[in-house]
C-alpha cells in the first residue's frame, strides 16, 4: 500500500464512519431532547436546577467528585443497580440534559449518585459528611473537604449555619464554630437535587413503589 | 548502512531532528516523573484519605485527574510526538526542515500542558476524562499539535521512493485522526457552548477510548514494527498480516468506548456496536501480536543485549493482554459486574504503563543514541528502569484486578454495604499505591539516564563510553 | 547481512549500541512478498465476524435513539419499554378542581348555600335518578343555566362551559375525583368516555338547562343509553329568588 491517498482515504473513511455514529448521531438525536412536559400535572422532566445548585454543579466539577462516583443507573435486566436501591429505574440520556457536564461518571470508588436526593439525609448530616467523611462514617475513604468550610471564633451567639455534631480530629476548639461557604451550600443543594425518579417515555418505572 | 558509496543519510537525518525530538523527550521525562509522582500520591490517598488533605488543590478529585493528563498528554503524547517525527524522517530517509518551527510547538505544547495541569488543581478541570484542560489550553496544545503534525505529514510527502513501511501506515493514520479527534472533543464539551448534556456521555467515552486507541497505540505499534525488524535485521512475519492487522484496527478501534457504557445513557445500538468493535477488535490484536512477536522467534536471546528491545516486547507483549481483557470486559454479562471497579484502574494502568510506556521506552531507548552519538552512560540503571517498571506494572495490573473482582462482585450483589466493596478493594489498592512508587522511583532512573546523555553532549572531551558504533 | 543470532563475546550488559545497525528496515521489505495468510486465522476471523453481526442485529432495539434496553427487539418503530406510569386520576383531578371549581363549589365540595350547589352527596355527579354520567360530562362540557334542583333546593346561576379550557384527560380526573371524595362512592369516568360525550354534542354552544338534560337519555358509563327521564313536575318547594 504504497499510494499516500489511498491510505489518507482509508484512514478518513474508518475514522468517519466512527465519528458519524458515535458522534454525530448523538449530537442530532440525544442532543436535540427537550424536557417532558406532564400536561397532566404541569411537571417539567428533568426538574429545572436551582440556582444554588447550578453553582454547585460548578463545585462538583471543580473539585473531580466524578472520579470516584458514577451517576449511572443501570436496567435491572443487567444488573443489580435497581435492586440495590440506586434509583426507581434506569438512566436514560435525558436525564443528563440540565448537567453541564454529564457527570455519567467510570468508577465506583465512591457511592453512585444519581439518585443520592431521594435518599439523602438532612442538610446538616450532608454538610457534616463533606466536612470529614472519615468522623461521620468510619471506614471512609471520602477525603475532607474542609477548605470549602471556614472555621471562625464564635462571635456572641453561635450562627444559624454553623454545623453541629463535629467529632473528629477537625471538629472545631471550644469557642469556634464551623461555617459552610457559598460552595459548600451550593454543593449540598446539588447533591439534594440529584433526583432521577420522574417518569420519562423512553424510561419507565421498573419498580412500583 | 556501511555501504561504502552510500551517503551518510542517516547522520544526517539524525542531526536534523536532534533538536525537537530531544526536547520533546525531555519534556516527557519531566512530564513522566512528575505525572507518576501525582499517580503515586493519588494511590495512598485512596488508602490512606488523611493522607495530604486540607488544602484545596491536594484533594483527590484534583490530583487524580492532574496525574492522569500530565501522563496521557505530557509523557505520553510529547515522547509520541518525538517517536512521529524521528520515525518518519528515517523511514522515508528525508532530513527535517526548518526546525524551528516543531521546537517551538515542542516548547508551546508542554507549556500548555503545564499551563492545564495547574488549571486542574487550582479548580478548573472541566471535568470529562481527559479532556478536565480549560478550553484556552486545549486550543493552545491543538495549535501547537498543527505544527507538529504539518511537519510530519512533509516529511512522509517528501520520502524517498519505494515501499511504504507499515510503521508509516500507523503514524500517517494517528497524526491524522488526532487532530480531528481532539478538535471535535473539544468543541463539543470543552469550548465556547458544550452540547447539551444528553448527548455527552457517548462523545466522552468516543473521546476517551479514541486518545488511547488512535493515538497513542498508533504511534506505539508504529515504533514496535519499526525496532522488532531493525534490531533483530529480518523481515516480519508477513506483510498480508500487517496490511489486515492495519485496516482491521483502523475499522474497529474507534467503536470501542461505547463499551464502557454498558447500561448507560446511550441508545441500544449504540452500546451493542461498542461491545461487537471491542470482540472484533481481537482480530487486529491477534494479528499484530503474531506479526510483532512470532517476528521474534529464535531470537529471544537479543532481549539480553539490547534495551531497546527489551522494552518493545515487553510493551508489545502488553498490547495483547490490554486488548484481550478489553474484549472479555466488554462482554455484558462480565461487564455488568466488573463496570465501575477497580478492574478498569488496572486496565487503565496496564494501557499507560504497560504497553505505551514500554513501547515509548524501547523507542526512545533506541533513538537517543543516535541523536547524541553516545551510547548509554550506565547499563544497570537501565536494568533498574525495566524490572522497576515491569514489576510494578504487573504487581499493579494484578493487585487492581483482583481487587476489582472482589469490589466488583460486592457492588453487584444486593445484600452486600457498599462499605464493604471499599473494604474488599483497599488492601489492593495498597499494593497499587506501593506499585506507583516503584514507577515513580523507576521513571527518575529514566530521566536521570536521558538527562545524563543529553548533557553528555555538551562535554569538551565527549568519550564514547565504549568502542562502538552507532549507527 | 550478519545474523541475528550472532554470539557476542559472553559480555555483561547491554552492547546494543556497539553493533552496527543491521540492514534498513525499509530495504528489507522493499521486495514484496506476499506470504500467504494461514487457513485457521481466516476461519476465526470469518466466525467472529459472523457472529459480531448476528449479537448486533439482536441487540441493537431497532437501532432507534430511544431504546436503551438491548433485550427489546423493537422493529415495528413503536417506543421503548411499555408505557409510562399513568398519572393518578385523584391527584390530577384534585389540582384541576382546586385550580377551576373550588372557587364556586369550593374545597369542602359543600358548595354556597343558595348560590353554588353542592357536590357533596348530591345526586348530580353520583348520576342517581334521572341523572347519568352523560349528563355530568355534558354540563362540565358546554355549562349549566337556568334553575337547577339538587339535593331538594333550588339553585338559580351559572356555570361557565369549560370544554375549550380543559382537556379530556383533566375532564375525566376532576370528575373521577368529585365523585370520589368527600365520602362520594361512583365509578371512575374514562377519558374515553368524555371524548365520546364531547363528540355527540359537537355543535353545542349554548349552556344546558335542567330540562334540556332531562330531555337527554340517561348513559352510564359502558352502559347503552336508556330512554329518556320522563317529564317531572317542578319541584313543590317555590324556587327561591336566585342570587
Amino acid at each position: 500500500m504504497n499510494r499516500m491517498p489511498l491510505l489518507i482515504f482509508g484512514v478518513f473513511l474508518t475514522f468517519a464512519a466512527a465519528w458519524l455514529g458515535l458522534v454525530a448521531y448523538p449530537y442530532l438525536t440525544l442532543g436535540r431532547l427537550q424536557p417532558v412536559t406532564d400536561e397532566s400535572s404541569g411537571d417539567v422532566s428533568p426538574p429545572p436546577l436551582s440556582g444554588l445548585a447550578v453553582a454547585g454543579q460548578k463545585i462538583y466539577a471543580a473539585n473531580g467528585c466524578v472520579s470516584c462516583h458514577s451517576q449511572q443507573v443501570r436496567p435491572a435486566y443487567l444488573t443489580s443497580d435497581i435492586a440495590k436501591k440506586l434509583g426507581p429505574r434506569r438512566t436514560v440520556a435525558r436525564d443528563y440534559l440540565r448537567d453541564q457536564p454529564a457527570f455519567t461518571g467510570s468508577l465506583r470508588i465512591g457511592q453512585d449518585l444519581a439518585n443520592y436526593g431521594l435518599r439523602a439525609p438532612a442538610l446538616s448530616d450532608i454538610h457534616r459528611h463533606l466536612y470529614d467523611a472519615q468522623a461521620v462514617v468510619p471506614g471512609s475513604i471520602m477525603p475532607s473537604y474542609r477548605f470549602l468550610y471556614t472555621m471562625r471564633k464564635i462571635s456572641g451567639q453561635p450562627s444559624n449555619e454553623a454545623l453541629t455534631g463535629l467529632s473528629g480530629p477537625h471538629a472545631p476548639a471550644p469557642g469556634f464554630e464551623v461555617v459552610p461557604s457559598e460552595d459548600a451550600d451550593g454543593l449540598a443543594a446539588y447533591l439534594l437535587s440529584l433526583k432521577r425518579d420522574y417518569a420519562l417515555p423512553e424510561a419507565p418505572q421498573e419498580i412500583t413503589e | 548502512m556501511t555501504a561504502s558509496a552510500q551517503p551518510p543519510i542517516p547522520e544526517k537525518v539524525d542531526a536534523s531532528l536532534r533538536l525537537p525530538v530531544l526536547i520533546f523527550f525531555g519534556w516527557a521525562a519531566c512530564w513522566l516523573v512528575l505525572g507518576t509522582f501525582l499517580c503515586a500520591v493519588a494511590g495512598l490517598k485512596l488508602v490512606w484519605p488523611g493522607f495530604l488533605d486540607g488544602p484545596a488543590f491536594l484533594t483527590y478529585g484534583r490530583i487524580a485527574p492532574a496525574a492522569v493528563n500530565a501522563l496521557v498528554y505530557g509523557w505520553a503524547s510529547s515522547a509520541g510526538f518525538g517517536i512521529v517525527l524521528w520515525l518518519l524522517a528515517r523511514l522515508g530517509r528525508t532530513p527535517l526542515s526548518y526546525a524551528v518551527l516543531p521546537v517551538a510547538a515542542a516548547i508551546f505544547w508542554n507549556l500548555g500542558v503545564f499551563l492545564g495541569v495547574l488549571a486542574i488543581l487550582a479548580g478548573y478541570s472541566r471535568s470529562v476524562f481527559l479532556l478536565e484542560f480549560p478550553g484556552f489550553v486545549s486550543a493552545i496544545l491543538f495549535v501547537a499539535y498543527l505544527f507538529i503534525a504539518v511537519w510530519g505529514i512533509f516529511l512522509f510527502h517528501r520520502r524517498a521512493p519505494g515501499s511504504v513501511f507499515v510503521s508509516a501506515w500507523y503514524l500517517l493514520a494517528a497524526l491524522l485522526w488526532f487532530p480531528w479527534l481532539y478538535f471535535t472533543g473539544n468543541a463539543l464539551l470543552v469550548w465556547g457552548h458544550p452540547v447539551s448534556g444528553s448527548a455527552q456521555a457517548p462523545i466522552a467515552s468516543w473521546f476517551a477510548s479514541g486518545i488511547i486507541s488512535l493515538w497513542l497505540a498508533p504511534v506505539a505499534l508504529a515504533g514496535a514494527f519499526y525496532l522488532i525488524p531493525q534490531i533483530l535485521g529480518r523481515r516480519l512475519v508477513s506483510y498480508n498480516l500487517s496490511l489486515l492487522g492495519f485496516w482491521s484496527f483502523a475499522l474497529f478501534a474507534a467503536w470501542t468506548g461505547m463499551a464502557q457504557l454498558i447500561g448507560g445513557p446511550v441508545p441500544a445500538w449504540m452500546v451493542s456496536t461498542g461491545v461487537v468493535a471491542s470482540i472484533l477488535l481481537f482480530i487486529p490484536v491477534l494479528v499484530t501480536s503474531i506479526n510483532l512477536l512470532g517476528s521474534m522467534r529464535g531470537s529471544f536471546g537479543a532481549l539480553n543485549w539490547s534495551p531497546s528491545l527489551l522494552f518493545t516486547v515487553a510493551g508489545a507483549g502488553s498490547f495483547l493482554l490490554v486488548y484481550i481483557e478489553g474484549a472479555l470486559l466488554a462482554l455484558p454479562g462480565v461487564n455488568a459486574v466488573f463496570n465501575f471497579s477497580d478492574v478498569l484502574l488496572g486496565q487503565g494502568a496496564l494501557v499507560l504503563f504497560g504497553f505505551v510506556s514500554m513501547s515509548f521506552f524501547g523507542a526512545i531507548y533506541y533513538i537517543v543514541p543516535r541523536l547524541t552519538g553516545q551510547a548509554w552512560p550506565c547499563d544497570c540503571l537501565i536494568r533498574w528502569h525495566f524490572w522497576l517498571f515491569t514489576i510494578a506494572v504487573g504487581v499493579g495490573f494484578l493487585c487492581l484486578t483482583f481487587g476489582g473482582i472482589a469490589q466488583g462482585f460486592a457492588l453487584s450483589d444486593p445484600g452486600v454495604e457498599f462499605a464493604s466493596s471499599v473494604a474488599f478493594a483497599t488492601p489492593f489498592r495498597f499494593m497499587g499505591a506501593l506499585c506507583a512508587i516503584a514507577l515513580l522511583v523507576g521513571s527518575k532512573c529514566f530521566a536521570g539516564l536521558f538527562f545524563r546523555s543529553v548533557l553528555s553532549i555538551f562535554e569538551p572531551s565527549a568519550k564514547p563510553s565504549a568502542p562502538g558504533v552507532i549507527v | 547481512m550478519s545474523t541475528p543470532n550472532s554470539q557476542q563475546p559472553p559480555e555483561e550488559g547491554f552492547r546494543e549500541s556497539q553493533r552496527a545497525s543491521q540492514a534498513d528496515v525499509t530495504e528489507l521489505h522493499a521486495a514484496p512478498e506476499r506470504e500467504h495468510v494461514s487457513l485457521w486465522l481466516i476461519v476465526l476471523i470469518m466466525g467472529l465476524m459472523f457472529f459480531g453481526g448476528m449479537f448486533l442485529w439482536a441487540n441493537s432495539g431497532g437501532f432507534q435513539s430511544d431504546i436503551y434496553n438491548t433485550d427489546k427487539i423493537s422493529w415495528s418503530g413503536a417506543g421503548a419499554g411499555g408505557p409510562a406510569a399513568a398519572p393518578d386520576p385523584m391527584v390530577v383531578g384534585k389540582r384541576v378542581f382546586t385550580q377551576n371549581c373550588a372557587v364556586c363549589h369550593q374545597a369542602s365540595g359543600l358548595g354556597v348555600a343558595g348560590q353554588f350547589p353542592p357536590l357533596v352527596g348530591s345526586e348530580w355527579p353520583l348520576s342517581v335518578g334521572w341523572h347519568g354520567d352523560n349528563h355530568l360530562v355534558e354540563i362540565v362540557l358546554n355549562g349549566l343555566q337556568g334553575v337547577v334542583t339538587v339535593k331538594g333546593q333550588p339553585y338559580n346561576n351559572a356555570m361557565a362551559p369549560w370544554g375549550t379550557v380543559l382537556k379530556d384527560d383533566q375532564i375525566a380526573a376532576v370528575l373521577t375525583y368529585v365523585r370520589n371524595e368527600w365520602g362520594n362512592k361512583a365509578p371512575p369516568i374514562p377519558k374515553e368516555f368524555v371524548a365520546k360525550i364531547r363528540e355527540q354534542t359537537k355543535g353545542r354552544t349554548d349552556p344546558w338547562t335542567q330540562k334540556e338534560l332531562q330531555a337527554i337519555g340517561r348513559e352510564l358509563v359502558g352502559e347503552a343509553v336508556a330512554a329518556p327521564a320522563p317529564e317531572t313536575p317542578a319541584p313543590a318547594p317555590a324556587a327561591k329568588p336566585g342570587a
